[in-house]
């Protein structure tokens, strides 16, 4: 059986549904800042998040606002998602706690953003979906939307968030998420 | 202890990321887990090293945290009892 399929695509410059933009309103914080207050005002956890995290949280946080899951949906949504450089912006923030002998203070709130897996339990918890989670670390995005693929028909899966989740710095970031379900 | 108290408030807003948060809006004799700010575990280990970074005090006893971390008064008057910087 065939998936429908939607789709969110979020840059430092751009926001896009379905390949239509969505429109928000600039400020000097950012867009990923700008869709959150127009999108998810309200849940402060996003400030503790690393970029990585609110990239993909803001982007699932769109597209399940304009397409929300059933009830079952909800209990069987699995979440695959990918990049090819992990955590690395988290990483050299937590880095910059630790390498100065004199000024060693290992921050716990960026330790715990070190591992890019972080941000399918930030959905999972949010949307409170109960599926199958997971993240790679692969070359490039075809790679993850054919794995992807492969493990949804094999495993039956009825919905599912597929996501290449990429963030190597606060300004250069990509998102490219779909939802797909089965009627 | 006054400007200690906002200074604190101050730095618990930057380190804790609240963002949409002014001192004000911390009631100094609140609590700070729980039904008070809502702190996590992971805030209470940002504290713990706000306190080393901050104030040179090393909290090693988990078990102290809970009667440090009571409210943000609770936590300034140890901070004046304690501080070595």
């Amino acid at each position: 059986m065939n998936y429908n399929e939607v789709n969110i695509r979020i840059t430092p410059s751009s926001a896009q549904m379905n390949g239509e933009d969505i429109a928000w309103s600039p400020s000097d914080r950012g867009i990923l800042f700008d869709l959150f207050q127009k999108y998810a005002k309200g849940y402060a956890k996003f400030y503790k998040m690393d970029t990585l995290s609110q990239l993909g949280f803001i982007a699932t946080e769109i597209l399940l606002q304009h397409y929300p899951l059933t009830p079952q949906q909800h209990d069987e949504c699995a979440i695959v998602f990918g990049n090819s450089c992990a955590s690395i912006k988290n990483d050299r923030d937590y880095l910059q706690t630790i390498i100065d002998p004199n000024s060693y203070y290992p921050s716990p709130s960026l330790f715990v953003y070190t591992l890019p897996n972080i941000v399918t339990g930030e959905i999972a918890i949010r949307h409170k979906l109960y599926g199958e989670t997971c993240f790679y670390v692969l070359e490039n995005k075809e790679q993850l939307f054919e794995l992807a693929d492969h493990q949804l028909r094999l495993m039956h899966i009825n919905a599912a968030l597929i996501g290449w989740v990429e963030c190597e710095n606060e300004n250069n970031f990509y998102a490219n998420i779909k939802l797909l379900w089965k009627n | 202890m006054e400007e200690l108290i906002l200074e604190l408030k101050q730095q618990i807003i930057e380190v804790l990321n609240f963002e949409d948060m002014t001192p004000t809006d911390i009631e100094t004799d609140a609590p700070l887990f729980g039904e008070g700010l809502g702190l996590d575990s992971i805030d209470a280990l940002e504290l713990i090293v706000l306190l080393d970074k901050g104030y040179g005090i090393k909290l090693a006893d988990p078990k102290a945290g809970k009667e440090v971390f009571k409210s943000v008064r609770v936590m300034a008057e140890y901070i004046q009892a304690n501080r070595t910087k």
